[in-house]
């Protein structure tokens, strides 16, 4: 079993990324490798301060959603018509909208909704296409074929189109929304995780534990599958703020989250008449939390990659 | 004879691929909803009539006759019927499609043209002052909401400044275009009436801008990163050895090795661009063909939706046919 782990060790470090172990309860000296490993993220993200910038960016963002309703006294979606429309000031820190909500409030709220759409959808895609790569890549030759072509058609759609159609068919609400980015996520997760196993099926490891009598799904699902998943994370990681991008597109177009809850793309629908006459402020807060949320999360996700693959650096 | 026989296979990889879909489509279409009927008649209408309509559609038939169906009308061109507009999809498209092509291909052409020359500047400058500000204009126009980049335009340049014209469609109300390919930077040509060729310009500067400031942004990076590994090869600095004129290796020699990947983003970028331009349209309320889709399948009508993401889905897999022989034909060491 030394020689299966030295192996492993190895194909690791030919794919760049030995000192973050993807597993660390399979290495026995635990305790000091995930020292290591530490001391290496530390390193690499003091040579990577926007990545720093965007993680603390994001972590204020997802605070905000967690504690920001103890900051504020409004309801999100209580409309008060005498307060309709009014600039930013000391009591509506951004205003209010055409129906007398509070902006600022309400995209307190938006934040939780916009997170949850994101980290549900990314996760399960994620989930999914990891399971679906992995069968068609291990199990191979006609199976994969099939479902090479089948993943080859939902990537010729552009991907706000499949998005709408599925939309339109489910109906909008935040569930569907979900869904939809599921569906239009995990084809890219499927092809990163069949083109890492592929690459990995080869591998000396394979052999020995095929040798030492593994079982097909078990080398699959205990020795290849953990082995290809850093990749998976980085990915994820950037697909995050792609996927609010998307959450919020559908809900501006009225295919997602519908009035009265608070949703960033939908707010700035909601403000984009009152931008032709000038009322500037109940679009564009929630469109900035849209840009920070995104901008940050990438700025993470690209930190991410360098730590995981450094040949990218 | 062996590009021929990869194209051939290739033309043959597309069939399954095409396919599958159609296949999507009509599952997406047929099967998900639980009553296509009823978003049609809506609640209140009688029995009969949900029967009536239910045949007519021929929703009674068994799923695989109307796969069959649904297939044999697509190779027809007959897309269905538009139930808001009361005309045939294909009817309708051929009004709507100019538009958004016109919008798409116009934001091409901007994003071509700026982020080679910027890409190559920024890798021919790397880690200069130029460099720098070129990675935070992309940071940001990867992460800003176009649909919202737009409405700020609309208040900067309309409200504000009065430069742009109101972000209500491709032209003035005034003006008029004889219709003859829907393409009004064409047709206003054709015309030769210059006047109304500066007003749909001047109608598009806004929209143009929003949607394709995510793909300079994308195009730009990709330009640098494979020029600086270009510029790095040897036989760059063979060349420079030479005493070859910067430019000469610039663009040249090295963009010509470099050009390859952002090829591939390029052709991408046409099928980004109809799917990104559904938002833009909205806020511009541009008469194109996404704007007719989502408005359509906001009213309960699914038919356009069906058509237009299928279009693009098979004009997309043309696209990428063509990239790979172009591929070919630039990259002589590829071979088949």
């Amino acid at each position: 079993m030394r020689i299966l782990r030295r192996r492993k060790d190895q194909v690791a470090a030919v794919r760049g990324s030995e000192t973050v172990d993807s597993h660390p309860q399979e290495t026995d000296s635990g305790d000091d490798r995930r020292g290591g490993s530490w001391h290496f993220f530390i390193y690499v993200f003091r040579r990577n301060k926007l990545a720093v910038i965007g993680g603390l960016c994001l972590l204020f963002i997802v605070l905000m959603g967690l504690i920001g309703p103890l900051f504020t006294a409004y309801s999100p979606t209580k409309s008060d018509m005498k307060s309709a429309s009014l600039p930013p000031s000391a009591t509506h820190w951004m205003g209010t909208d055409a129906m007398g909500m509070d902006i600022f409030t309400r995209v307190i709220y938006a934040a939780r909704i916009d997170l949850y759409i994101a980290a549900i959808a990314v996760v399960l895609a994620a989930v999914i296409g990891s399971v679906y790569g992995a069968i068609s890549a291990f199990y191979g030759k006609v199976l994969d074929e099939v479902m090479m072509r089948f993943l080859d058609s939902f990537q010729a759609f552009p991907s706000i189109l499949l998005g709408l159609a599925i939309a339109a068919a489910l109906g909008p609400s935040l569930r569907n929304v979900i869904i939809v980015l599921v569906v239009v996520n995990v084809p890219m997760y499927a092809r990163l995780v069949r083109s890492q196993i592929l690459y990995l099926r080869e591998a000396p490891f394979v052999d020995a534990a095929r040798m030492v009598g593994n079982s097909n799904t078990r080398i699959m699902f205990r020795h290849l599958l953990p082995n290809s998943l850093s990749p998976v994370y980085v990915q994820a990681s950037l697909n995050v703020g792609w996927s609010v991008l998307m959450a919020a597109s559908l809900s501006f177009l009225g295919l997602g989250v519908q009035a009265p809850e608070p949703e960033w793309g939908l707010m700035v629908s909601q403000g984009a008449r009152q931008m032709v006459v000038g009322d500037w402020w109940s679009a564009f807060f929630p469109g900035l939390f849209i840009l920070l949320f995104v901008l940050s999360s990438n700025l993470l996700g690209d930190g991410l990659q360098d730590v995981f693959d450094p040949r990218r650096r | 004879m062996k590009t021929a026989l990869f194209i051939l296979r290739r033309l043959l990889l597309m069939i399954p691929i095409v396919f599958g879909v159609l296949v999507i489509t009509f599952i997406i279409g047929r099967i998900i909803p639980a009553d296509p009927v009823a978003l049609l008649v809506g609640q209140e209408d009688d029995r009969a009539t949900v029967e009536r309509v239910r045949q007519e559609l021929g929703l009674d038939q068994p799923l695989w006759t109307q796969f069959y169906v649904y297939i044999r009308n697509f190779a027809r061109g007959d897309f269905g019927m538009c139930w808001s507009t009361r005309n045939p999809v294909v009817k309708d498209l051929a009004v709507f499609l100019p538009a958004t092509i016109e919008l798409v291909l116009v934001s091409m052409f901007f994003c071509i043209v700026l982020a080679v020359p910027l890409g190559v500047y920024a890798a021919v400058r790397k880690d200069t002052l130029g460099d720098h500000v070129s990675r935070v204009v992309s940071l940001f126009g990867v992460a800003i909401p176009s649909f919202w980049l737009g409405l700020l335009l609309i208040f900067v340049f309309f409200y504000l400044l009065r430069w742009a014209p109101p972000p209500m469609g491709r032209i003035g109300f005034r003006t008029s275009i004889d219709r003859v390919t829907g393409f009004y930077l064409v047709d206003s040509l054709l015309a030769g009436d210059l006047k109304a060729f500066g007003q749909t310009l001047s109608y598009l500067v806004l929209p143009v801008a929003a949607i394709s400031l995510r793909k300079l942004a994308q195009l730009t990076r990709l330009v640098r990163s494979t020029m600086i590994e270009a510029l790095s090869s040897d036989y760059i600095q063979t060349a420079r050895s030479h005493g070859l004129r910067n430019r000469l290796i610039n663009y040249r020699l090295a963009f010509k090795n470099a050009s390859l990947p952002p090829i591939t983003q390029i052709a991408d970028m046409f099928g980004d661009l109809v799917g990104g331009a559904v938002v833009i349209e909205l806020v511009f309320a541009w008469p194109g063909a996404g704007r007719w889709a989502v408005t359509s399948a906001l009213a309960g009508d699914f038919a356009p939706i069906q058509a237009f993401a299928v279009i693009c889905a098979v004009v997309r897999v043309i696209t990428f046919l063509i990239t790979d022989i172009m591929y070919a034909v630039i990259d002589k060491r590829i071979e088949y």
